[in-house]
């Protein structure tokens, strides 16, 4: 066994488990020890639990040997960004004021992943109250991108995308208020699935602004989000926001983008775009073309009308939540938080009312317009790669607003409507820096957005690349020759076929195909199901 | 607990931005009162007010098929 098994991707995992040829402390341990190596260079975990995970795991191991399998997450290690409440564990939210906070209640997202299976290892990193889309941290550090460690990874669910990244663990939970999972997987090059608002119970997480907040699946496939979607998302009844409605499988094999209809604004539309992110967008839009999709161009409405009732709810309901602690801890706050805290208190109830009831309207609009002749909108997540974390220090100054509005620009909207977003890694700049776009699909969508990205991961490696370092922590992981071309067409996505080959590989100690461990010292590392 | 310089100038272009968001806001109101006539004439003025009801419409939206 070796710490090979932390890069395992879910999928290829779990197969492994249930054929028992992976026991689950083992990968638990694997990943436990890659959490500890990546402390201090990537400083995904707020916390981390070392004997109740492996507690867990061996429990695991003795209910699958005598045949009781919990469900589809058996033995699969996960982390959450440090929002959801556990009874009897600090939930910190990344700040100094939750440093001791021991909620009485436990998250119903964390006791459907418990039924599913789930190891609970640790808490992930994230911005100071949930409130920067930079993953900076003045308290525990700020997390750094794992593709270079001197620049942000985004935020504000920045460990959940740094630490997929890193390959510590196979997956993460993050919350989204206005970009807060698009925004780091797109940065660090992982998959993210911003759910329907009401689709993944909230009940037992720490609120950043209510009307837009959800939860969501973060993996480094549209294959493994699916998984981890189908096990948390569905009705709670302790969750006045949750919608009660069957629920689909969210099973994405045999999807193809032959019939997909995706609609583009490029062309009609002037974005604010580094032109790496540009051509990498163009390309990815090329590229599901080629695969077979449908382009439909759109013209689209001004984003303006669905951005700026979104800053005003949520700055009006974040400023309503810390009203408290602002008066009674202030100095406990980091001044860029206090700062974005005070600008709530200034907003009028009506402009809080108007932005909300113009809600529904505006979504209906939205759908029967521009979506009316698509399954989703192709769209930037971000129009920059990942900012150095010098550049985005300045985000105390009185840059703040604009710097914000270039984080934020192309994602808060989509929280504003409601609607389901899939975050998809779609190229580098020539720098080394992750680059990714966003499907937004018609309400409770996310098993068509999921099959349409599982389609395109299909056809593209992006998601399968991991930064050159990681070689030296998984010197004897099983790997692909490095790509030579934009699209891979024989690149399959984790199967059956490819955990057996995984199996063998990781008995044998040589590549699927063939390559010795010198091979891998050229170039990326890459292969489906064990994407390191 | 004062201010810094800083966070006083951060302050002040924030409350300047707010002013052009509320005036842009208010102006997607008025976009939105014939839209909003209708609610009227069919008797739920208070529609869209709360979480509840965009669940609603949320829900009214989706497609069948997913």
């Amino acid at each position: 066994m070796t710490d090979d098994l932390a890069a395992l991707d879910a999928a290829s995992a779990a197969e492994l488990i249930r054929k028992r040829e992976v026991s689950c402390v083992g990968l638990t341990r694997a990943c436990l020890r890659a959490i500890e190596r990546s402390r201090e260079n990537v400083n995904a975990f707020i916390a981390v639990w070392p004997e109740q995970a492996i507690a867990s795991a061996e429990r695991a191991d003795q209910e699958l040997a005598a045949g009781r399998p919990r469900g589809a997450l058996h033995g699969i290690p996960i982390a959450w960004k440090d929002v959801l409440f556990r009874k009897g564990a600090v939930t910190t939210v990344g700040s100094r004021i939750c440093r001791d906070l021991q909620p009485q209640i436990t998250a119903t997202i964390l006791e459907r992943l418990a039924q599913a299976g789930a190891i609970f290892v640790g808490a992930l990193n994230l911005s100071e109250m949930i409130m920067s889309p930079t993953g900076r941290n003045a308290h525990y550090g700020d997390c750094r991108n794992p593709w270079n460690k001197a620049h942000i990874t985004g935020g504000s669910s920045s460990g959940s995308a740094a630490a997929l990244a890193a390959r510590l663990v196979p997956l993460t939970i993050g919350s989204d208020t206005g970009g807060s999972i698009r925004i780091p997987a797109a940065l660090c090059g992982v998959t993210g699935l911003k759910p329907t608002y009401g689709l993944i119970s909230r009940f037992g997480c720490f609120p950043r602004a209510w009307s837009l907040d959800v939860l969501g699946p973060m993996a480094r496939s549209a294959q493994d989000c699916a998984m981890l979607a189908a096990a948390i998302a569905g009705f709670d009844e302790r969750d006045p926001t949750s919608a009660r409605l069957p629920l689909p499988a969210y099973d994405v094999d045999g999807a193809q983008l032959r019939g997909a209809r995706i609609a583009v604004p490029y062309g009609e539309h002037r974005f604010d775009l580094d032109p790496a992110v540009k051509a990498a967008l163009e390309a990815s839009v090329e590229q599901l073309a080629d695969a077979g999709a449908t382009i439909v161009p759109v013209k689209l409405p001004s984003f303006e009308r669905y951005y700026v009732p979104a800053n005003v709810i949520n700055k009006a309901e974040g400023s309503a939540i810390h009203s408290h602690w602002l008066r009674t801890r202030r100095q406990d706050y980091s001044p860029a938080v206090v700062t974005r805290l005070e600008a709530g208190y200034h907003i009028p109830a009506t402009h809080y009312l108007d932005a909300l009831r113009a809600r529904s309207r505006l979504l209906r609009e939205f759908v029967k317009s521009t979506m009316n002749n698509a399954d989703a909108l192709h769209f930037p997540v971000v129009g920059i790669a990942a900012p150095s974390i010098a550049e985005a220090g300045r985000e105390d100054a009185e840059r703040q607003p604009e710097f914000l509005r270039a984080m934020t620009g192309f994602t808060r909207w989509v929280n504003y409507l409601g609607l389901p977003a899939l975050s998809l890694p779609c190229g580098f700049t020539s720098t080394g820096l992750p680059v990714g776009f966003q499907l937004v699909g018609r309400p409770f969508s996310e098993r068509k957005l999921l099959r349409i990205g599982h389609a395109y991961q299909h056809v593209t490696e992006w998601h399968l690349r991991a930064p050159a370092w990681l070689k030296k922590s998984y010197p004897m992981a099983p790997v692909m020759p490095p790509s030579t071309g934009r699209t891979a067409p024989v690149m399959k996505a984790a199967s059956s076929e490819a955990s057996h080959r995984i199996g063998q590989a990781i008995s044998s100690g040589v590549a699927p195909g063939g390559d010795t461990v010198a091979d891998r010292e050229k170039g990326d590392l890459k292969i489906p199901g064990l994407s390191i | 607990m004062g201010l810094t310089p800083e966070q006083v100038a951060a302050y002040a272009k924030e409350q300047q931005r707010l002013d052009l968001d509320a005036r842009r806001a208010l102006e997607i109101a008025a976009e939105l009162e014939s839209l909003a006539a209708g609610v009227f004439a069919a008797g739920a003025p208070h529609a869209g007010e709360d979480p509840a009801d965009f669940l609603a419409t949320l829900l009214e939206l989706r497609e069948r098929d997913d």
